[in-house]
């Protein structure tokens, strides 16, 4: 016996009202689509205990659910929206929300220092860098990158070169608890001094690299002495 | 110990029932569509997340399977054993010469055999993310889990006999004890109050948590992700489990003597 009966069974009245109750749906919710579009603002956030409870105990989760949804506010219904237009303090309050979560991921960090940094708003972008900077003070060990990235945002895009070498001068005090730093990172603050012209800064700098024993690659050390011997020449009354 | 052999015998009698009743309500299809799914969610992350791509699909996929998992088995749970009550067949069985802690201890392992199967599908599904130790004891932690629900869902069908009531008890507790350990920390600033209404929610907080296993404990996917899991946290969840299985099927077959079928 045939488990179902066969479609002739089915009254012609019925399978029209099917086919064009599915062809309304799908119109209309192509209409809805035509609608005039306005994305919606950030919301300021909700206190941590509340957030706390719409994790369910799964802070990991929430904080990669958190943090996708918050990247998508950038894109709403196949637009982009401009950072110019995203309220910066209420999107650090949730980059630091989201961190408190789970403070071993990075990703708040990557999108402050790649996406949101892209603003054409000089106060906004200081925002940013206040937050990384903030951030890097609760866990140095392994948030150095993002503060040398924002001291080569401070150089380059802010062209705030004073801000760039306190970000510099903070990294190298902490450069030797931070055992995985390399010797790149530390010796940013030579680039931005000779920059501000501070040569004498900057050989005292390498010559204190060379002699407290943060620099222990040869080619580094090379590198070290000739930047030294370059600095020295451009600089020979000193 | 005849009468102890009877009874492991008459138990796994209705277990394999048990699991028969699972493969005819169509349970591994659904069980198969979440790994689908969470094949589409891994596509759909990859497209979506432009830092940490793999941690955010480990993170979600495993969020979506401990849910998907919990929901599977309360629900199969919960329709199987009202499904007894609606269709007379509990009544089928208390004729029979079959003790009800029998009946009742040969579901819980048919169920338990079940979550079982669940544990080691999507335990394989994970393999593709994750090969490591981290991984043994996210699933141990989630088979603690789903016994914890197994007994739950019986203990709410028992008592109530119909699915609704039966669901609702069950999701409601689940998400209380999920969310215990955050009510207890919010409630901490009452304490020293000198209201009487704050008082007597630090308080009531207090006791329900001393009612409840700390589910936010369990399966934590911060295992798998930062490799942050070692034997004694699962040592004490598995602890946490047997004494929390002992309370609610002792309270189930407490309910299911004092019944007049």
């Amino acid at each position: 016996m045939r488990k179902q009966r066969s479609l002739k069974k089915i009254p012609v009245l019925i399978s029209v009202l099917l086919l064009c109750s599915a062809v309304l749906q799908i119109v209309w919710q192509l209409n809805n689509l035509k609608r005039d579009f306005k994305p919606q603002p950030l919301p300021e956030i909700p206190s941590q205990n509340v957030l706390n409870l719409y994790n369910f105990g799964d802070n990991v989760v929430a904080a990669r659910l958190w943090i996708l949804w918050l990247q998508s506010y950038s894109s709403q219904n196949g637009e982009y929206i401009s950072n110019n237009n995203i309220n910066y303090k209420y999107l650090t309050q949730w980059l630091n929300v989201i961190l408190a979560q789970d403070s071993s991921t990075q990703y708040p960090l990557f999108l402050a220092s790649y996406q949101y940094i892209l603003v054409k708003h000089p106060q906004k972008q200081r925002q940013v860098l206040e937050f990384i900077q903030q951030q890097f003070f609760i866990d140095p060990q392994r948030r150095w990158r993002w503060l040398a990235q924002a001291a080569v945002t401070a150089k380059y895009r802010l062209q705030d070169l004073p801000l760039a070498l306190k970000y510099t001068e903070i990294l190298n005090a902490y450069a030797p608890i931070i055992p995985n730093m390399p010797d790149w990172a530390k010796e940013l603050q030579i680039f931005i001094l000779e920059d501000m012209g501070e040569l004498a800064q900057a050989r005292l700098l390498i010559g204190g690299l060379l002699t407290n024993g943060l620099i222990t690659d040869t080619d580094e050390i090379v590198f070290l002495n000739e930047k030294l011997q370059a600095l020295e020449n451009a600089q020979p009354n000193r | 110990m005849n009468n102890l052999l009877i009874h492991l015998q008459q138990s796994q009698v209705l277990a394999q029932y048990t699991l028969a009743e699972a493969i005819h309500s169509r349970f591994f299809i659904i069980l198969f569509s979440c790994i689908g799914f969470c094949l589409g969610l891994e596509f759909f992350l990859e497209q979506v997340a432009v830092f940490e791509k793999e941690a955010t699909q480990l993170a979600l996929i495993a969020g979506f399977l401990r849910l998907s998992a919990v929901y599977l088995m309360g629900l199969f749970v919960i329709s199987a054993m009202t499904q007894a009550f609606n269709q007379q067949t509990i009544y089928l069985f208390m004729a029979l010469p079959l003790a009800r802690s029998t009946y009742i201890l040969g579901k819980l392992l048919g169920f338990s055999m079940l979550g079982l199967t669940v544990c080691g599908l999507f335990g394989l599904l994970l393999l593709v993310y994750i090969d490591s130790l981290q991984l043994i004891l996210w699933l141990i932690s989630l088979y603690c889990e789903l016994l914890l629900i197994i007994s739950l869902a019986i203990f709410f069908s028992l008592s109530f006999h119909n699915t609704l009531p039966a669901l609702s008890g069950l999701i409601g507790f689940y998400l209380l004890a999920r969310s215990i350990h955050t009510i207890q920390l919010m409630s901490h600033s009452f304490q020293n109050s000198h209201e009487w209404l704050e008082l007597a929610l630090y308080y009531t907080s207090q006791f329900v948590a001393l009612l409840l296993p700390d589910l936010s404990r369990f399966t934590r996917s911060e295992w798998l992700i930062y490799q942050t899991g070692h034997w004694e946290i699962l040592l004490e969840l598995v602890l946490q489990t047997i004494i929390y299985l002992l309370l609610i099927i002792s309270a189930s077959l407490f309910d299911f003597y004092r019944k007049n079928l």
